[in-house]
C-alpha cells in the first residue's frame, strides 16, 4: 500500500512539472506559432514537419520513467477503437496525437451513422495504415435550420490516405469514417476551434437523412442545466437569468430558457414571450412562442 | 395579479431537439473533462433506465 504523502508528494512534482513544459520552449514556440491572424496557414505550417511533437513530450517521457507516479499533464481518451491524447491546447488550436487500432477497426461491425463534427480540423497522418476516408457532404447550417426541412446528406468520393499526408476537413459540411486501415492509423490532429459552427450533426449512412444535432457550444449546454435547476431549485431572483438567456445566440437555448421561465413564473415572462413569438429570428422559435402564447391568453381568458 | 404557472410539460417543445455538448462522439478530443463526465454518466443512466 502506498502511503498518501507519497502520492501527494508525487502529485506535486506532477503539478511542477506540468509547470515547466508549459514553460517550455517547445510549447511556447507552438502558442507563437498560433498567435497570427492566418491560424490556418500556421497549423499547415506546424503540421509540415513533427520533429516538434518528440522534443515536447521528450522531458515527460524521461519523468515517467524516473517516477511510475508521475501523471503527464494531458487529458486522454480511450475508447475501443482509439487513444488520444491533446498535446497542445489553447483558446485557438488543439492538436490530438492519436493512434487507431486497424484490428479494432477490422471487427467493429459497419457504422450506421456519420457525424458532421462543425470543427475544422487539418490531420497529418504520420501512419496511414493504408486506410481510406469514406466522406459524405451535409448542407451548411444557416441560423434557421430545421430538422424538419434538413435535405439529406451525400457520399463524396473516398479519400486515399498516405504516409505523411495533410488532409484537410471542413467538418462543418464534411462529415468521414476511416475504413480499411491494414495497420495502425497513426495522426497529428488539428482543430481550429475559433471555425468551430455551433452544432454537430449525426446522418443516417444508408439513408442519408438527418438523425440529431447537438450544440458544441459547451456555455450554451451549461447554461440550459444551470436554468433548468435554478427552476427545480425554486431559486428567489433568478428571473434576470431567465431573460437574459432568451436573448442568447443559441436558438435552442432562447427557447429552454422561456419554457423555464414560464414555468417557474408565467406572469412575469409573459412580455418577453410576446417579444420572441413577433420576432424572434429563428422561424420554429416564433412558431413556439406563438403557439405558447395562444396557450396562455386561453388560460387568461378562462 | 397571480395568474399561473404553466407546467413545463405543457410547453411546447421545438421541433429541431438539440442536445448537449458531447452528446454525439467524434473523432476530437474536445470539452473538458469534467463536463465529459458529467454528460458520461448522464448517457450511462439514460441506457440504463430509458423510462425513468
Amino acid at each position: 500500500m502506498v502511503e498518501r504523502s507519497a502520492l501527494d508528494a508525487a502529485a506535486a512534482r506532477s503539478f511542477a512539472a506540468a509547470a515547466r513544459f508549459r514553460a517550455s520552449e517547445p510549447y511556447r514556440a507552438l502558442e507563437a506559432a498560433f498567435s497570427v491572424p492566418a491560424v490556418e496557414d500556421a497549423v499547415v505550417a506546424v503540421l509540415a514537419d513533427t520533429g516538434w511533437v518528440g522534443a515536447l513530450i521528450a522531458p515527460l517521457v524521461a519523468a515517467l520513467s524516473d517516477d511510475p507516479w508521475f501523471e503527464p499533464p494531458f487529458r486522454v481518451a480511450r475508447d475501443g477503437l482509439r487513444i488520444g491524447t491533446v498535446v497542445f491546447e489553447n483558446p485557438v488550436v488543439s492538436i490530438a496525437a492519436t493512434v487507431l487500432s486497424a484490428d479494432a477497426l477490422a471487427v467493429l461491425p459497419p457504422p450506421q451513422t456519420v457525424v458532421v463534427p462543425g470543427r475544422l480540423t487539418l490531420t497529418r497522418y504520420v501512419r496511414a495504415g493504408e486506410a481510406r476516408l469514406r466522406l459524405w457532404d451535409a448542407e451548411p447550417m444557416g441560423p434557421d435550420f430545421s430538422a424538419a426541412t434538413a435535405r439529406p446528406c451525400s457520399a463524396a468520393p473516398d479519400l486515399v490516405l498516405r504516409d505523411g499526408a495533410v488532409v484537410r476537413l471542413d467538418g462543418r459540411t464534411r462529415g468521414h469514417l476511416i475504413d480499411g486501415a491494414r495497420s495502425d492509423v497513426v495522426t497529428l490532429n488539428a482543430t481550429i476551434r475559433t471555425e468551430t459552427a455551433p452544432y454537430a450533426r449525426e446522418y443516417a449512412i444508408e439513408t442519408g437523412a438527418l438523425v440529431r444535432v447537438a450544440t458544441n457550444d459547451d456555455r450554451a449546454a451549461r447554461t440550459q442545466m444551470l436554468l433548468a435547476y435554478l427552476r427545480l431549485a425554486q431559486r428567489p431572483g433568478a428571473q434576470e437569468r431567465f431573460a437574459a438567456a432568451t436573448r442568447d445566440p443559441a436558438f435552442f437555448l432562447r427557447w429552454g430558457a422561456m419554457r423555464e421561465w414560464l414555468a417557474i413564473d408565467t406572469r412575469a415572462a409573459l412580455p418577453r414571450l410576446r417579444e420572441m413569438a413577433e420576432a424572434d429570428p429563428n422561424a420554429e422559435v416564433r412558431a413556439a412562442a406563438t403557439a405558447t402564447l395562444a396557450l396562455v391568453e386561453e388560460r387568461i381568458a378562462a | 395579479m397571480d395568474i399561473f404557472n404553466l407546467d413545463i410539460n405543457q410547453i411546447v417543445d421545438l421541433g429541431t431537439q438539440i442536445g448537449t455538448s458531447g452528446a454525439i462522439r467524434t473523432l476530437e478530443l474536445v470539452g473538458d473533462d469534467v463536463f465529459d463526465y458529467i454528460i458520461g454518466v448522464a448517457i450511462l443512466i439514460y441506457e440504463i433506465y430509458p423510462n425513468g
